[in-house]
């Protein structure tokens, strides 16, 4: 009995076996490979800030959005690009129970075409857990120091040496906020809750060397300026809750006023500015985008840009406006004709490009998903 | 701002300005909350404020009506706030969720009442050491917020930073004082 059922299997494994080796000399099976690279060409960068888990840092391609990746941050953190938009930081913490236990805060290096963390940096646990705005962590003109916000809630800056990997030195900056640094060399100003600027002069080893003050630039109670503030051809640029734009100059290692004016005298309809980084600068063109809010009032100044502005700095003058859907936070590309990326609260990246021969109007083109407490974008070369 | 407000965002500046002399000379943060984590505004600071401690609660509390608007963003003691409301977390208007922690440190608003036609100051604490309760409304509102210049008026900070525990969970309203 038990030999006919030997027999019976092997014949059966005879028919339905013989298709089958055939197939498997057919088959070549895949191989599992992490990709090397992501797709050369110019990007967006967009930094997807989390509370309850791992941030990441969204890698688009500039000219159409096509999404390449990931990079991987911690909590409550945030970005910053190098110029070449090969290296980018992010300032991120990380505890140990995710929500609650012991925590640690780092700067993490990333190389981006890549989308690797390529390096590590211990911080002082002070950094500020705030919303992506870029004054909260720059990089010198020079690349060589990082400059890191802290709130404890008391008001400080770390200066972290990137070619040492090191914490330098912890500036106590009490009641001010935001980091601006210098056009040269290494210092960096601050904005005072007093209506004033404060300027500290660092080594070339980042130590302090030396503090000045500014006179009153703005009223912190009937007018105040936003963190958000741009470089225009060397100055420094502010705009006010109302509607006040504070052209400053740091140049000489005090900030003092050059020019300010209203963008929105003469414009019915109680417009004035509102978002998070709700200013950028494109310098070849010579325009300031801003985004822009109707029927404002106190309370309104996070308000997303209904409008984008396009302004002229030089002429003080609007060039164009141009109507927009929810846009908190703005980047733009410096080219001839810039390309502007916008964040919104959804949260959704926009793409607009721009018409220099007609005022820099936006014309939409493209949108992409975000994730997270997107309020921090760059635009790479 | 009212004499009241001044005072207490001027002893906001000043302890975070010692605070933050301290650290840089010790480095210890710890020691620093020490100090200002008993003094600093919310609940530790209301035994320094001195005003009626009813603080509105008879137009507040009233059954059927503000225990329900609690839940609403609309809700006016809710008017600068931007975080999930504790109220609707497990929590209450004056409570954080059971086994949170309740935040050291906190920022004011100042909301007017529309039942007595009062400006009160509120205390946003916010509650610490869970996850964000996405279970409860997400409310920002920003009247009378500034940026992180004028510290105790900035509402885009985690304000659990100042805590052990520095998961943002949900945050409270607390009446802390009249602005006039």
């Amino acid at each position: 009995m038990v030999h006919l059922e030997r027999i019976a299997l092997c014949a059966l494994l005879a028919v339905a076996g013989t298709p089958a080796l055939a197939q498997q000399a057919e088959f070549t099976p895949e191989q599992l490979t992490v990709r090397d690279a992501i797709d050369p060409g110019p990007n967006v960068l967009v930094y997807q800030q989390e509370w309850k888990g791992a941030g990441s840092i969204a890698v688009f391609g500039k000219n159409d959005l096509a999404f390449k990746g990931l990079m991987t941050s911690g909590m409550m953190g945030q970005m910053v690009v190098a110029p070449d938009g090969r290296r980018a930081y992010g300032q991120s913490t990380f505890m140990k129970r995710i929500v609650y236990g012991d925590f640690e805060q780092v700067v993490q290096i990333y190389d981006v075409p890549t989308l690797s963390v390529v390096g590590e940096i211990a911080l002082p646990p002070k950094a500020a857990m705030t919303l992506g705005y870029e004054p909260m962590f720059r990089l010198s003109a020079d690349g060589a120091f990082l400059y890191v916000q802290n709130g404890t809630p008391a008001a400080s800056v770390t200066v972290v040496d990137t070619a040492k990997g090191t914490a330098v030195q912890e500036i106590p900056t009490p009641g001010c906020w935001g980091i601006y640094p210098s056009t040269a060399g290494h210092a960096f100003s601050t904005i005072c809750g007093t209506g004033t600027f404060q300027t500290f002069a660092l080594s070339a080893e980042g130590t302090v060397t030396g503090k000045t003050q500014s006179a009153a630039i703005f009223d912190v109670d009937t007018d105040p300026i936003f963190i958000s503030g741009a470089r225009v051809d060397g100055d420094l640029v502010f705009v006010s809750f109302n509607g006040t734009l504070h052209r400053l100059s740091d140049a000489d290692g005090t900030v003092k006023a050059v020019a300010s004016r209203r963008i929105t005298d003469g414009v019915e309809g109680a417009w004035a500015p509102g978002g998070y980084n709700l200013i950028a600068y494109a310098a070849k063109a010579g325009v300031l985008f801003v985004g822009m809010h109707a029927n404002a009032g106190d309370g309104s100044h996070k308000n997303p840009a209904e409008e984008i502005w396009a302004y002229d700095v030089k002429g003080g003058t609007v060039l164009s406006r141009s109507p927009v859907e929810h846009i908190a936070s703005l980047t733009v590309s410096d080219d001839d004709a810039p390309v502007l990326f916008g964040l919104s609260e959804e949260p959704k990246l926009y793409r607009f490009t721009s018409d220099p021969a007609a005022g820099f109007t936006l014309t939409a083109a493209g949108t992409a998903a975000i994730t997270g407490f997107a309020s921090v974008a760059a635009v790479t070369p | 701002m009212t004499n009241l407000f001044d005072a207490i965002l001027d002893r906001f500046d000043r302890l975070t300005e010692r605070g933050t002399r301290a650290v840089a000379k010790t480095s210890g943060r710890r020691s620093f909350l020490a100090r200002a984590g008993s003094a600093m505004l919310g609940g530790a600071m209301m035994p320094l404020l001195p005003f009626d401690r009813t603080f509105g609660q008879a137009f507040a509390a009233t059954p059927g009506g503000a225990v329900d608007e609690a839940l609403q963003c609309e809700y006016w003691r809710y008017c600068a706030l931007d975080g999930n409301l504790c109220s609707a977390c497990g929590g209450s208007l004056t409570q954080c969720p059971p086994g949170s922690e309740a935040s050291k440190v906190a920022w004011v608003g100042t909301c007017r009442n529309p039942n007595d036609g009062k400006d009160y100051l509120v205390s946003y604490n916010d509650c610490c050491g869970k996850p964000i309760c996405d279970n409860s409304p997400f409310c920002l509102t920003s009247k009378g917020e500034r940026p992180g210049y004028r510290m105790g008026l900035h509402n885009d900070i985690n304000w659990c930073m100042a805590n052990t525990s520095k998961g943002y969970h949900c945050t409270v309203a607390v009446l802390v004082g009249l602005a006039e």
